[in-house]
């Protein structure tokens, strides 16, 4: 997912020096760790991401669906074209986390009402969001505005916040089918502006008022992601 | 309905228009020949790095090397530090080096037609060739072109003066004396002269500019190394990435040079946020089992909880030192050797406390242990993490309470195998020699390792041996001519050392002396230079920003080959006292600034005291400076007259983007001489405390949550 810059001088003033070059301790960074850190980052800046094959996407949402009766789901990252199969492994009132289904990896992403509202181990995660007045547009498909806030930590760890402010467009009537759900949806058409730039995000509602796929923009770096429901 | 979306978002874009008409601060990320931040060539202007920047550059021409450091102190503010070789400037040396501080503060910001006022002091302590201050305005005129003019004195009013203000002695090799004081009275007099230019951005990566300059370059006509026929300084800057930029410039008509400039900003780490995995999500309990004490009546259910729990935290490579448990509450100790913001070991403590404790555990204690003693206390109410998790950070901050542990009557005990334990590190080292100016830089690489046995109740034998591989600090030939006791010039001696040596080797008790202080003894060979036994103590409460402390040392100097023996303490300069120490005050000031005050008698038995006042970032990074003024003479100090540096901290989570509490310290001395100098042992007491006080945990909250 991460994508790092690549700091050359920082590379060459950390090179020698401060390295522990093995050690025993939590407390020291090991030298191969952080030259693989390095190789890692180097190796991702240069690959061009390739989309996982639809076939197989369908093949283990399929076997998924049939091993387990938990919630489901799929996420898609625009930005590294990488999706993810979700379970749902802690609630928390309204709020839902998920992580990778089928793998130790530790990565997790939190929902409230089908909207992801934070997301952790991904590399300018987004921290927490504020997304009450956007459920309430959403799900009643109402046309009008309201306001998300984005948690972000900066450079320094501190907290800084994006405030968007969204114009909700109810519209068309579509199908959505993905894995065991397969029902009418309405489209709810958002247009975003921040401070600094604007994004569009889209969410399909169902009969009951459920948010079953989210297109939402969730930070300057992780770009968009798609949150599917299926089950 | 549609209406009111487009009446919201007509009001929106007159927003976005009049943020367009606030003052610009006029940021550049180029740096001039000087290597201060700035546009022009040779000459300064009124434009400032974004804040926090750090440049260094590297500026050649014909026989003039300039390696600059800048830091971006504040917005307004920026410092540099040169180091500067002019080839046959001086029949007494083939190449001259000179070292060189400089300020420059932006009085005023850029309006719509007012332009941005700075003042300057270039080389204002040191020996004083590159000597010169100066007012100076930048305009700019839509959003690529930037025009400068300004007044310069001393070697910035050298060419074509136009009056002068008082009376300046001319800069000599003779009149240097041993350099290094403050020339106040000297500042902004002599000869004034205009100086002038303009920088245009051609696109994002090519920049051109252009400046008339009033340095005449007096000094170095008259030694036949330049000629100055005219006044004019051209220059193309080219943005290779956003680390580096590299810069041709033409001089006078006569001479061609080259620079490169490598930048990073400790606002801008390669990654934001961290790479480290997910934390657990807290676990809520059910409705109504909060009720349920069963669990207290059943003495095993304690070792199975204090398993579960040490197994979730040791997913997250937190340390389980001690628990207590009751019915309502429960106390947990922990060691944190990995988060680097102590705020994130805590919060995942408590996660996995959420999901491992009774459900009729409320009350949730958690104590941070460094150097085997207690430091503080966070007390969180489980409720509060549960409804908080998806929360603002701050409204998780503004529940916790932080409290000195030893205010708590009941502490859990050690768990069994906590202590002894043992760790090891082995991994290579680099010392560097600079500014000597038979060779500028020198340097040894070489292998060390490095034990630490923690026995428990603050008692912790540490050491550390290294070897030399290669390297060529053996070639320092300049030895001592200091005339006070030798307590760090006889640096070459150590440094000629080819055998395997002992850095340090070190017992040391860390303790409590009672709610709000701190102890410490450290007996041993306390560092490369010093043996003996180091006392000190600490007082710092738990929410404060204040701090105070004292220091007494009773040392003896160290054989030059760093093995154990000890070395007479008469050196040609004197006789190196056996006791020294500080007093030292401690505040954070506040706005990422922190100031340290220590006085009291250095290690050549001089008395005095030095100031260090660093700008702190919250992620770790630190970039400051110290003075320190004891009542040796300048004379007697040598070249330099006293003590001063600067200093950086960078810690290796920055770099890596993963957490650890690993840093790198370096420090920039421009000279070494014996007075002002401190003994240099490990763990001093402030810094083992401060990390897990209050007022630091609040700076990285926002890791509490990740």
């Amino acid at each position: 997912m991460t994508r790092t810059g690549f700091h050359l001088p920082i590379c060459l003033f950390v090179a020698v020096g401060i390295l522990a070059g093995c050690t025993n301790s939590r407390q020291d960074a090991n030298a191969l760790t952080l030259a693989r850190t390095f190789w890692e980052s180097f190796q991702s800046s240069r690959r061009d991401p390739v989309p996982p094959d639809p076939a197989l996407v369908n093949a283990t949402v399929k076997s998924a669906l049939a091993s387990t009766d938990e919630p489901l789901a799929l996420l898609s990252f625009d930005v590294n074209k990488s999706v993810a199969l979700l379970r749902q492994i802690e609630t928390n009132g309204p709020y839902r986390t998920w992580a990778t289904y089928g793998s130790s990896e530790r990565r997790s992403i939190t929902t409230r009402g089908g909207v992801v509202t934070a997301t952790r181990g991904l590399g300018f995660d987004l921290m927490s969001s504020s997304v009450g007045g956007l459920l309430e547009m959403v799900t009643q498909l109402e046309d009008g505005i309201a306001q998300q806030v984005l948690r972000y930590l900066d450079g320094e760890n501190v907290v800084t916040e994006i405030e968007a402010y969204c114009a909700f467009t109810p519209g068309e009537t579509e199908t959505y089918s993905r894995g065991a759900l397969r029902q009418q949806a309405t489209r709810v058409d958002v247009f975003c502006k921040t401070e600094t730039g604007r994004f569009s995000n889209y969410y399909l509602v169902g009969a009951s008022g459920r948010i079953l796929e989210a297109r939402q923009w969730l930070g300057p770096e992780l770009g968009f992601g798609l949150m599917q429901q299926l089950r | 309905m549609m209406r009111r979306s487009l009446g919201f978002l007509a009001s929106m874009v007159l927003v976005g228009g009049a943020t367009l008409t606030v003052a610009d601060p006029l940021v550049t990320r180029t740096t001039n020949n000087y290597g201060t931040p700035g546009g022009l060539i040779d000459m300064p202007t009124a434009e400032s790095a974004p804040d926090g920047e750090l440049q260094a550059t590297v500026s050649y021409f014909d026989g003039f090397t300039r390696t600059t450091l800048s830091f971006q102190i504040t917005e307004r503010l920026s410092g540099s530090f040169r180091y500067s070789g002019t080839r046959n400037l001086s029949p007494d040396f083939s190449t001259f080096y000179d070292r060189s501080f400089d300020l420059r503060f932006r009085l005023i910001d850029e309006g719509d037609i007012r332009p941005a006022v700075a003042v300057g002091l270039r080389d204002f302590v040191g020996t004083g060739v590159l000597s010169g201050e100066y007012v100076v305005a930048t305009k700019s005129i839509g959003d690529r072109l930037r025009v400068t003019g300004g007044v310069g004195w001393g070697r910035l009013g050298s060419y074509a003066s136009d009056g002068s203000t008082g009376t300046r002695p001319q800069f000599s090799f003779a009149n240097g004396g041993t350099g290094g004081d403050f020339n106040v009275d000297e500042w902004f007099r002599g000869d004034l002269a205009v100086f002038g230019g303009a920088s245009f951005q051609v696109n994002e990566k090519l920049s051109l500019s252009a400046e008339y300059s009033s340095d005449n370059y007096d000094f170095e006509q008259n030694a036949g190394i330049i000629r100055r026929p005219s006044p004019w300084n051209f220059a193309l800057d080219y943005q290779v990435n956003k680390d580096i930029r590299l810069r041709a410039f033409a001089l006078h008509g006569e001479e061609f040079g080259a620079a490169v400039t490598i930048a990073m900003n400790p606002k801008r780490p390669p990654v934001r946020g961290g790479l480290e995995d997910a934390p657990l999500p807290v676990a809520v309990r059910p409705a109504g089992s909060a009720e349920d004490l069963g669990w207290t009546t059943q003495p095993e259910r304690t070792a199975a909880i204090t398993a579960s729990l040490n197994r979730s935290l040791e997913q997250s490579e937190i340390d389980l030192e001690g628990i207590r448990l009751d019915g309502r509450s429960a106390h947990v100790v922990i060691r944190n050797d990995r988060y680097d913001a102590p705020s994130q070991a805590l919060g995942r403590t408590l996660r996995s406390m959420s999901r491992e404790l009774p459900a009729s555990v409320e009350t949730l204690h958690v104590t941070l242990v460094n150097n085997g003693i207690p430091i503080s206390t966070m007390t969180f109410s489980r409720s509060d993490l549960e409804q908080l998790e998806n929360a603002p950070a701050r409204s998780a901050l503004a529940a916790a309470t932080f409290t000195d542990t030893l205010r708590f009557g009941e502490y859990p005990d050690v768990l069994p195998r906590t202590y002894p334990r043992f760790t090891w590190s082995i991994g290579p080292y680099l010392r560097t020699s600079l500014f000597d100016p038979e060779n500028p830089f020198r340097a040894n690489l070489g292998i060390r390792a490095r034990g630490q046995l923690a026995l428990g109740k603050g008692w912790l034998v540490a050491g550390e041996v290294g070897q030399k591989l290669v390297g060529n600090l053996d070639n320092i030939t300049r030895g001592s001519n200091s005339r006070i006791p030798r307590v760090r010039s006889d640096i070459a001696e150590y440094n000629r050392n080819e055998t395997p040596f002992i850095e340090n080797f070190t017992v040391a008790k860390y303790g409590r002396l009672g709610p709000d202080l701190y102890s410490r003894v450290t007996g041993g060979y306390l560092e490369r230079m010093f043996a003996g036994v180091s006392g000190e103590v600490l007082w710092k409460r738990v929410d404060s920003r204040f701090a105070l402390g004292a220091e007494v040392n009773f040392v003896h100097p160290r054989d030059f080959d760093q093995q154990f023996g000890l070395r007479s303490r008469s050196t040609p300069g004197g006789v190196i006292p056996q006791w020294n120490g500080h007093v030292s005050a401690y505040y954070d000031i506040g706005n990422g600034f922190h100031a340290q005050v220590d006085a009291g008698r250095y290690l050549a038995g001089d008395w005095g005291a030095t100031l260090s006042l660093d700008r702190e970032f919250a992620n770790g990074w630190r970039v400051g400076a110290f003075v320190t003024r004891t009542d040796v003479s300048a004379a007697d100090f040598g070249e330099g007259s006293f003590d001063r540096g600067i200093r950086f901290t960078i810690p290796l989570s920055w770099v890596t983007g993963k957490p650890t509490t690993q840093k790198t310290n370096a420090v920039i001395r421009p000279l070494t001489r014996d007075g002002g100098q401190r003994l240099d042992v490990d763990g001093r007491l402030y810094e083992t405390v401060r990390g897990s006080h209050q007022p630091e945990i609040a700076k990285s909250w926002g890791k509490y949550w990740r």
